[in-house]
């Protein structure tokens, strides 16, 4: 029971994580916050749903087409909400209630465009479960773990070592400073809202097939991803990853041993601990300061 | 000097509509508005509250719900399970609501705004499944409570106008009470945090201190905006203190504006009205009310009554250049 | 100065912001109810009926106004889309047949979001500004315990469609039910266990009111009948993973696992289940629906329930005549099947709501409550209906349906059967 337990804390962890790579990286690159994560994870099912079964596309392309057009939303959200209320050089919580209201438009427009019927979204592989250690594991849950590691091996370098990575964090520690430099803050804020929104759909096309297509699907997960990020370490991109699946484990874990009833109370509470007495989270991640 | 004389005349118009309002919505058949009002008149109060955090000392609080419930299942399980007549069980379960953030808010008050935000919506997830959950099922758990109306002085505050008047009357003496906290000393203190928490504290100003206040005093106004619910729906259940009521809060705060007194009232006003406005497109309402907040927030990043203040300020600040190049 | 404008602008902007909210609700009753709103409320007034009687077909002595509050948007928006399109084609249905005692059908609906205050709000605004006449709605618990007070005190004839016992218990006269108790149809589940012999049964339970009070009332009619609870797990709403859970009640080895869930939920914990090695019997505490045997496909075998009803993804699959008509009709109006049973169960409250109407030949609040509690052999899509037991509920006979390689059937048809075998011989009942 407990390895079976282990395992699955695990796969949740690295869904956790997936979107946690998502706030972390807003983070780091721009210093901001976001709320629309979860709901561009729903909006990824969706469209790898449509992609998938309905445009018959085959498994990759809908995979790419669905990253892309979540990639462009982001590009756009950043380009026509955030930017705007940035040169506008408003209060931060101001850009919070605007995701939140993009939130709502997200979630009402996904009900509208593809009604409130829960979708199945057809296996992906073959073979429906594969057996590690003795115990039964969804295929696409493994393909979800993979992806998770790719993401944040991809970021972290992407964000360390290439020219553009180092842009993104420069323009994050000080815009002005940056556009002195000749960087394109913009254009590096952008990018990076957009590789979340990418990435969060990512992981809502690699859900589908293991828990439906439905319109609530990323409201929780949404919220526990963010959770994971700070309990990571801020900003850090393993940080995201080990934060996520540390919840992921933590909650299975109470599920498993302690009670269901108040598996997300001691989550939140875990959480609460971390900011109360580390808020540095688990890989020490400097905070930028406000 | 002449507008000093007007004002009088314009604060006494504004009063006597208010206090008219009841019987003019009667006599135009729309009784249901007295009941909006009466809610609009609790959450003025819970936002005002949550501006004096906020708006004045800087502290974002994304679980705000958290105290509306603890004011409204405190007084609801104090009247049920001590008797205590309804008025005395708000005002203690307020003050419990209060307590309850100034605890939360001392080892949080370090904290600064993505790290704060969380912090307060799992303190809102803690207290929402605690309601859910509560040991041997005091607070009715899934299923809720039932409770009585307001009795004041042997007068059952059961109809919706009476309650009116009582919201009205919680409503000035809460506002009146935050225009002199923002006015005074602690007032100052807090504005001196919001702007630079260094700068203040090396002035000599007890920053923890101050900001434990402020999230104590705001808990203190939306605790009592929760017992208030409570005795006006007389029915409490979970599903009304989530994630969701405590957005409702901070965007109510925002679309008016932060610090000042107008700019919640603003906002809870507005926020009513477009809800009210949208009921018609049914499944399509959230949809619109998301655009339309994103249209407001896009055009007038400072709230709605934020802007006009700035515009105000803009236009006085002209015709007093006239007014002086004139002298 | 400077304040002093600062006030005289707030002070005007505040009267602005009033005259805008009674602009804003009057437009919308202008908008939306017009005509109906006023004919309504001067139902006296010749002329005003005149008027109606010149659009609408065949019905004539003014309208009969219908509330319908579901919640059309958020986690409970499925079932209350559904509840609503069945709703608007009752009231169609009603109105081609010449509408209720000879008055128009006129439904208004409005989204109530799933949460209470708004469930208080609209009772308000139906019954003072639209001046509704009877509610069906809403199949949130929450919303129907805020809000009932209200439309009993004010003697409004409302169907509540959720399942849940619980708004039933408040002794409002005036609230009434055309779908299932959960309470009435649990003991017919727990029968059936005692009749199979099974003695270790674990719950899985979510944390709304239907689900708990479908736990609380399992756990009591086990322990009358001496069957132990192995394990309680519960999972707060919006998770999807419940693997913990599960992994606790597989160790703890119940031969029957009951699962009380709704919606989405249904397939993520049957497919876990499965998954995690759990092939034996499982009941839900009401209907599986038709969407998560979909999503959940041969996890969803050996699924059981008890309930009057079935979904079904194509009209062919459904041979009872009554509920066929039903179905041709709402993929016309709508070209979809409804995913969720609160459709069946809105239609049905529309069609004792007007059995009532008829029998006490008038559209009064009073009179139709009265008349309700004499009402007997009413053909809903549930079967006949019966209120003469006085407590306000309709339904006391329940059908146990069973998911048998991914279709439904009925568990007398299943007895026996392959399928029957192999998931006996799982939950260790042979």
């Amino acid at each position: 029971m407990l390895l079976q337990i282990l395992v699955s804390g695990f796969v949740l962890g690295c869904v956790y994580g997936l979107i946690a790579l998502g706030y972390s990286l807003i983070y780091k690159s721009s210093g901001l916050m976001n709320f629309v994560q979860g709901d561009v994870l729903t909006l990824g099912a969706f469209l790898g749903y449509t992609f998938y079964s309905l445009l018959g596309l085959p498994y990759w392309l809908s995979l790419i087409c669905t990253v892309l057009t979540a990639f462009v939303f982001g590009l756009f959200m950043e380009k026509f909400v955030i930017r705007k209320l940035l040169r506008k050089s408003v209060l931060a919580i101001y850009i919070v209630l605007a995701t939140i209201a993009i939130q709502y438009i997200l979630q009402n427009a996904i009900q509208a465009i593809w009604s409130t019927k829960m979708l199945n979204y057809p296996q992906i592989f073959p073979v429906p479960s594969v057996s590690v250690a003795g115990i039964m594991v969804q295929s696409e849950s493994i393909f979800c773990i993979v992806m998770s590691f790719v993401c944040m091996a991809g970021l972290q370098f992407f964000m360390k070592y290439t020219r553009f990575g180092t842009a993104m964090r420069a323009a994050a520690m000080d815009a002005k400073a940056a556009q002195a430099c000749g960087i394109n803050t913009s254009l590096s804020t952008g990018i990076s809202w957009g590789i979340a929104a990418g990435m969060a759909a990512l992981a809502g096309i690699l859900l589908g097939p293991i828990y439906g297509v439905f319109i609530m699907l990323g409201s929780t997960i949404g919220r526990k991803g963010f959770a994971g990020a700070i309990m990571g370490g801020y900003g850090n991109m393993y940080g995201a990853i080990v934060g996520g699946i540390l919840l992921g484990l933590v909650e299975t874990l109470v599920a498993g041993y302690l009670s269901s009833t108040y598996k997300d109370m001691i989550a939140y509470a875990l959480l609460l601990l971390f900011l109360f007495v580390k808020p540095t989270g688990i890989f020490n991640e400097r905070a930028i300061t406000e | 000097m002449e507008k000093n004389k007007k004002l009088p005349v314009a604060k006494i118009a504004l009063c006597m509509v208010l206090l008219a309002l009841p019987f003019l919505f009667t006599a135009v058949g729309f009784q249901y508005g007295v009941l909006v009002c009466c809610f609009a008149f609790l959450y003025i109060i819970a936002v005002s509250g949550l501006d004096i955090d906020f708006g004045y000392c800087g502290q974002i609080s994304m679980g705000h719900a958290a105290f509306f419930a603890i004011g409204a299942y405190g007084s609801v399980m104090l009247h049920q399970y001590f008797h205590i007549p309804i008025i005395f069980t708000m005002v203690i379960a307020t003050v419990l609501a209060a307590a309850v953030g100034a605890v939360i808010a001392y080892p949080a008050s370090k904290l600064v705004f993505h790290f704060l935000s969380l912090a307060t919506i799992a303190f809102g997830e803690i207290v929402y499944s605690l309601l859910l959950n509560s040991p041997k099922g005091v607070t009715g758990n899934a299923v809720g409570m039932f409770t009585d109306s307001i009795n004041l002085l042997g007068f059952s505050l059961s109809s919706n106008e009476s309650f009116y008047y009582f919201g009205l009357a919680c409503t000035a003496i809460f506002l009146m009470a935050k225009w002199l906290m923002v006015n005074s000393k602690v007032g100052r203190a807090w504005v001196a945090i919001r702007e630079n928490p260094h700068a203040a504290g090396g002035m000599g100003i007890n920053v923890t201190k101050y900001k434990v206040m402020a999230f104590a005093v705001s808990a203190f106004y939306t605790g009592f905006a929760g017992a208030m619910y409570a005795h006006l729906v007389r029915y409490i259940g979970p599903d009304t203190f989530t994630q969701k009521q405590s957005v409702m809060f901070v965007t109510m705060m925002l679309f008016g504006g932060t610090g000042s007194i107008l700019g919640p009232i603003v906002g809870a006003v507005l926020v009513f009205s477009i809800t009210e406005g949208l009921r018609m497109f049914e499944q399509y309402q959230m949809l619109i009310y998301g655009a339309l907040l994103l249209v407001v927030i896009v055009a007038l990043p400072g709230g709605v009554y934020g802007e006009m203040k700035k515009l105000a300020g803009k236009l006085l600040q002209k015709g007093k250049g006239g007014e002086k190049s004139a002298a | 100065m400077k304040r002093d404008m600062k006030r005289f602008l707030a002070a005007t902007m505040s009267l602005a912001m009033a005259a805008a909210l009674t602009a804003c609700s009057g437009g919308n009753t202008a908008e939306t109810t017009a005509a109906q709103t006023a004919a309504a409320s001067e139902a006296g007034d010749t002329a005003k009926e005149g008027e109606t009687a010149q659009e609408a077909v065949a019905p004539e002595g003014g309208e009969f106004i219908i509330g319908c509050p579901q919640p059309l948007t958020g986690t409970n928006a499925q079932p209350g889309e559904c509840a609503l399109n069945a709703v608007k084609l009752a009231e169609k249905q009603f109105n081609e047949q010449g509408g209720i005692n000879g008055k128009k059908v006129v439904v208004l609906s409005y989204d109530d979001q799933g949460l209470p205050e708004e469930a208080v709000k609209l009772a308000t605004r139906m019954l003072q500004v639209d001046k509704c006449e009877a509610i069906i709605g809403s199949c949130i618990s929450s919303c129907v315990l805020s809000s009932g007070k209200i439309y009993n005190d004010s003697k409004i004839p409302t169907f509540g469609t959720g399942t849940s016992p619980t708004w039933m218990q408040q002794g409002w006269d005036y609230v009434f039910r055309a779908c299932q108790n959960n309470d009435f149809a649990l003991p017919l589940v727990v029968n059936k266990w005692k009749e199979l012999g099974v003695a270790r049964v674990a719950t899985f339970a979510g944390q709304d009111d239907a689900a708990v009070a479908g736990v609380n009332t399992i756990a009591q009619l086990c322990k009358e009948a001496g069957i132990e609870i192995t394990t309680s797990e519960s999972y707060a709403e919006g998770n999807t993973d419940f693997s913990g859970q599960v992994a606790k009640i597989i160790s703890s080895d119940p031969q029957v696992v009951f699962i009380s869930t709704f919606g989405p939920t249904q397939p993520l914990i049957a497919k876990q289940l499965r998954q995690f090695g759990f092939n034996g019997l499982c009941f839900t505490k009401d209907l599986y629906q038709v969407d998560a045997l979909q999503v959940a496909g041969a996890a969803s075998n050996g699924m059981a329930f008890a309930y009057p009803y079935l979904t079904y993804s194509s009209i062919d699959e459904c041979d009872d005549p009554f509920i066929k008509d039903f179905l041709t009709a709402y993929e016309a109006e709508y070209g979809v099947l409804p995913v969720s049973d609160c459709a069946y169960r809105a239609y049905d409250s529309m069609l004792v709501l007007k059995a009532a109407a008829e029998a006490a030949g008038s559209t009064d609040g009073e009179a139709i409550a009265q008349a309700m509690n004499t009402l007997s052999g009413i053909q809903t899509l549930a079967g006949m209906q019966d209120f003469t037991q006085g407590d306000g509920e309709g339904l006391h006979e329940f059908n146990i349906f069973v998911i048998d390689d991914e279709k439904y059937t009925t568990w007398d048809k299943w007895d026996g059967t392959e399928g029957y075998q192999a998931v006996m011989e799982a939950s260790g009942l042979n």
